[in-house]
């Protein structure tokens, strides 16, 4: 932290102008960065007519939540598909807390013929682009398992990926294995061991997995719009698009509705912001 | 005693072997109807199905209600994942069973029988043909048109009365449009004419434009490929060349479907294309709204007294409306469909277009049926009908119904594949380029000639 | 018991856990993951129909390498990955290096806000753009260029700005993630290295080159593979936003993969594109590993 300051301590005039240069940078940067948020919060609060271009001011003119009633009110399951979202969000995470869970624990701590060949396999599909298996696996959930429009059809790929067995692989690596030894030999079986030890130590890592899988899977859309055509069925993310080219100029509703889909999102970053920040450095940064 | 037992064994075994379809005549069956949502009156739908459920208790439809975009990237999905909906309601007969002939998912139903086949008029009933195949069964025709401001329009001195009755050629058109100019300096106030071009819609306007210069059909009577053809130049031409007089908007490859019209509403131009014949019904909705609760009218708008008028013709071509023939395809799934099948589809098809229902939110819509048995509701229909119609553009959407162009019946899959590789491939981009002023209109007609001669020959094309 | 015995029939007793706990991951992997690679091929050599594929060999590896549109949206997936990464690259570290000298509650405000954007998805983000970009001279952008007196463009109908409209989309707003894991690793940087060079008298620019910049290589090393493979598979806002076009301007590599999948139904082709696109990430991605890597032990 003290890459300008002096050792000697003392906030020199220099420092003070640098530091407030830094901070003028980084708040114009800021407010770049937030601008399409903050347009798309000020429209959102806009009344439901329709209105072509001509109308983009940066300051709100009205205020009221007529858009938001409007775009729930344009399909009957504008409600359903944040619930769909949120179920197979939900699915998603807890399979994959559990799966990666077990089995990168397994992979960092038990010793069993193979697992290196294992977890190289997985290691190396995580450099495969997704539009290798896009295609045969529509395939193999449309056309063999004829899954469309289902939630097993949304759940099922993204139950357990390479990347989450890695990271818990990584972390528990870290934890010292005397610990673990001990309660092999106080009788412990694997499975106890790992709910009562490893989990309880690997909470971090595991809420930071939570997190993230679930952003993944709320803000999905490319898979959901290639397995979904039912409008009940559809996530809030393929609703909004529905919404967008039916009624392209109502463009209040419009970003009520993206906001609508990223507001999830945006609370549980606030309510869980350490998870996530630390979350995204886990794998990125040594040590 | 064993003998009479292992007999009647052996008779117990024969009995449920034989299919218990024999007890009831029509075995239960679903079809999936994959429709965009058309309905314009609240409850058609949900009444259709319950008289539907009455009539023939074996079929349960299936209903999947989509948007008018999404609806072909959904059939496309559904179709080519081997699970295409069985009866579907297409935005464009023609083009969809010319793009499905390849994939041999289409469905005959040219079984049905004689008198079923003979309440459609026949050249509706064509636009379902091909070869000797029937794909299904049409309901009502939808012929596309201009829209214009009737205010603006008598304030440039342009009678749109007898541009509705005569029509009008590309330069009078373009003579015609320009004087609807109005500017202050260098911005555009109201532009003369207006066409949705974003995105993929950007070739709509050339199938509206090629049926009124001469190519009817993108394969021709004499099974050539027509857009090679001089006409087609002409075409590009006009339409870049209105761009470039400022008769329409420079933004033009973004302007939206919503903005096309949203336009009109604000008065920021005097023709709009593509127009419906229900923008007469949005128009007079929207002056309501100004009269009653002007917050809720669309944002800038201003009164408007809208009239249908023609697409420009080329000089010297007959004049042939471009339109589709709204009605009902149907699909075979990947097994073999029986003939109780067939029997189910056609049975659903002709009620489709046939039924009470439907045949109210046609007529609100302005238009007639095409089948006999939809038009005998049409007097208690017609009683429905409770907005006031300007009975020129009625004269005129009768007159431009009854102009819709012939569709090309013996056009074969190979031919129809070439045909949409064309279109997407080049025309379509293309024709954004052109539109963004980045390619000359020359230019591109060049490159569509040198591919459609790589495509079908030197003699396959005109 | 002897220690031994119990030890060996312990290590039996892991294994079997070791497997049990393994095969739920290695199920889903086989059914999800392995067997559509391998389809992959196998599909890649055959044309695709509803009712039946038949096989062709490598047709359609020569069709797509004799296709000018597939070097077209090979050249753009290029152009855009040298456009994102360098820039995000740049553009973090610039600020990361001004937030890390700040108090903590300073930097999670602003690690906050940088990172919203990135919290949103690109079905939201490209609506949003998609207004901002407007062509008229009404639209967000253009009326702030209009300040500027920059005349207003067409930004996503014009082939000549689309690609930089969607590069502007990411130079805008997409540095979240960056910043956070660069902060990151320059805390982790031992103050002590500092204050030697303080006492070497070393200005704050040579503090940068000499000590930060090596000391964070591992980090960009890291971001840069990770930001040219997600780069090189860019394809949402291409699909919601300009349809691949004007004039296939933005198709990308993956658009043109999904059109050839998911329009034209060519499934056989679209896998061997797919494949052909693994092959050259995977390339550059082990060449970037060589080529920076060499010193750097991960």
């Amino acid at each position: 932290m003290s890459v300008f300051l002096k050792s000697t301590k003392r906030m020199q005039r220099s420092d003070r102008v640098y530091v407030a240069v830094s901070l003028l940078i980084l708040l114009i940067a800021a407010v770049v960065m937030l601008f399409p948020l903050y347009f798309m919060v000020i429209t959102s609060l806009d009344r439901p007519v329709e209105a072509a271009s001509a109308n983009q001011t940066l300051i709100p003119r009205y205020v009221t939540l007529e858009s938001y009633k409007f775009f729930f009110q344009f399909s009957d399951h504008s409600l359903r598909w944040i619930l769909n979202s949120a179920i197979v969000a939900l699915c998603v995470t807890a399979g994959n807390v559990l799966v990666a869970g077990l089995a990168g624990y397994a992979f960092a701590k038990i010793s069993f013929r193979g697992s290196r060949i294992l977890f190289w396999m997985f290691l190396i599909t995580m450099m495969i682009p997704y539009q290798v298996i896009q295609i045969p696996l529509y395939m193999l959930i449309i056309n063999t398992f004829k899954l469309r429009d289902t939630y097993a059809a949304l759940i099922l790929p993204g139950l357990c990926t390479a990347y989450n067995i890695f990271l818990m692989k990584q972390f528990t690596t870290t934890l010292p294995t005397e610990i673990l030894e001990s309660a092999k030999i106080d009788g412990c079986s694997q499975p106890q061991i790992f709910t009562r030890i490893v989990a309880p130590l690997s909470k971090t890592v595991l809420s930071v997995m939570a997190i993230t899988t679930f952003m993944d899977s709320w803000n999905n859309f490319l898979w959901p719009t290639l397995v979904i055509t039912k409008d009940e069925m559809k996530t809030i993310q393929l609703g909004l698009t529905s919404f967008r080219f039916q009624n392209s100029t109502f463009f209040a509703p419009m970003m009520a509705g993206a906001c609508i889909a990223a507001l999830p999102m945006f609370i549980l970053f606030f309510a869980l912001q350490k998870y996530f920040l630390e979350g995204v450095t886990i794998g990125a940064v040594k040590g | 005693m064993k003998k009479l037992a292992t007999l009647l064994l052996a008779a117990i075994m024969i009995c449920t072997l034989v299919p218990v379809q024999a007890e009831s005549e029509h075995p239960a069956e679903t079809l999936t109807l994959l429709v965009p949502n058309f309905e314009t009156i609240p409850g058609t739908f949900d009444n259709m199905e319950k008289e539907f459920e009455s009539l023939y208790p074996w079929i349960n439809l299936d209903i999947i209600l989509t948007s008018w975009d999404e609806y072909e990237n959904q059939l496309n999905t559904m179709v080519n994942g081997a699970t295409p909906p069985d009866i579907t309601y297409p935005t464009d007969p023609t083009y969809i069973i010319q793009k499905y002939l390849s994939s041999e998912m289409l469905l005959d139903i040219s079984s049905a029988p004689e008198e079923m086949q003979a309440e459609f008029d026949t050249a509706a009933l064509d636009f379902y043909r091909n070869g000797d195949a029937l794909y299904g069964f049409p309901m009502v025709v939808t012929p596309q048109m201009l829209g214009g401001n009737k205010t603006y329009m008598e304030e440039a001195g342009l009678d749109w009365r007898k541009i509705q009755q005569e029509g009008w050629t590309f330069s009078e058109f373009r003579d015609a449009a320009a004087k609807g100019v109005k500017k202050t300096g260098d911005q555009t106030d109201v532009y003369g004419f207006v066409f949705a071009f974003a995105g993929v819609t950007a070739v709509d306007i050339l199938e509206l434009l090629t049926r009124t210069a001469g190519m009817e059909n993108a394969i021709d009577e004499n099974g050539k490929y027509a857009y090679t053809d001089p006409n087609f130049l002409k075409c590009l031409q006009f339409i870049r060349g209105m761009i470039d007089d400022g008769i329409m908007p420079k933004e033009s490859s973004s302007v939206d479907a919503g903005m096309r019209w949203n336009m009109m509403l604000t008065g920021n131009t005097m023709l709009t294309g593509k127009a419906l014949i229900n923008f007469e019904n949005l128009a007079k909705n929207n002056n309501k709204l100004l009269e009653e609760a002007p917050e809720s009218a669309a944002v800038g708008s201003k009164h408007l007294e809208y009239c249908g008028l023609p697409v420009p013709y080329l000089e010297g071509c007959e004049y042939h409306s471009f339109g589709t023939v709204n009605g009902y395809i149907a699909f075979r799934q990947v097994e073999e469909p029986t003939p109780e099948h067939i029997q189910n589809v056609i049975l659903a098809i002709h009620y489709l277009v046939s039924n009470k229902y439907f045949t109210i939110q046609t007529v609100n819509g302005l238009q007639t049926p095409v089948n006999s048995v939809a038009r005998s509701y049409m007097p208690e229909a017609l009683e429905t009908l409770n907005v006031e119609f300007d009975p020129d553009n009625r004269a005129f959407n009768e007159l431009t119904s009854a102009a819709i162009y012939k569709p090309n019946l013996s056009v074969t899959a190979e031919q129809s594949e070439k045909v949409s590789r064309l279109r997407e491939e080049i025309i379509l981009p293309q024709m954004q380029g052109m539109l963004a002023g980045e390619i000359t209109p020359e230019a591109m007609y060049e490159k569509l000639c040198s591919a459609a001669v790589d495509m079908f020959g030197a003699d396959g094309v005109r | 018991m002897t220690i031994l015995r119990k030890r060996r029939a312990l290590r039996r007793e892991d294994e079997k856990w070791g497997y049990l706990f393994v095969a739920p991951a290695v199920i889903l992997f086989l059914l999800f993951t392995a067997y559509p690679v391998l389809n992959a091929f196998r599909v890649s050599f055959q044309k695709y129909r509803p009712l039946g594929s038949t096989f062709i060999g490598l047709q359609n590896y020569k069709s797509t390498l004799s296709s000018s549109l597939f070097w077209k949206a090979l050249w753009n997936t290029v152009v855009y990955t040298v456009g994102c990464v360098p820039v995000s690259l740049v553009i973090s570290l610039g600020l990361s290096i001004l937030l890390a000298p700040m108090r903590k509650w300073v930097q999670t405000i602003f690690k906050a806000a940088y990172y919203l954007p990135v919290l949103a998805s690109g079905v939201t983000l490209s609506i949003v753009w998609l207004w901002i970009f407007s062509p008229f001279e009404t639209g967000i952008f253009n009326q702030i260029l209009g300040v500027l007196h920059i005349p207003s463009q067409n930004w996503l109908g014009s082939s000549k700005t689309a690609m930089l409209s969607l590069l502007i989309m990411v130079w805008l707003g997409n540095h979240g993630k960056n910043i956070i894991i660069y902060c990151s690793a320059l805390a982790g940087i031992p103050n002590d290295l500092y204050e030697v060079a303080d006492i070497e008298g070393a200005s704050y620019f040579v503090k940068i080159r000499c000590i930060m910049l090596p000391l964070l290589k591992p980090t960009t090393l890291f971001l840069t593979v990770t930001g040219i493979i997600t780069s090189f598979q860019v394809f949402q806002s291409a699909y919601l936003m300009t349809g691949g076009g004007p004039n296939h301007a933005t198709t990308t590599i993956a658009y043109l993969i999904f059109t050839n999948a998911f329009t034209y139904f060519d499934f056989g082709a679209a896998c061997a594109q797919a494949l052909l696109m693994a092959l050259i990430t995977t390339v550059f991605a082990v060449f970037q590993f060589k080529f920076m890597g060499s010193d750097v032990e991960y």
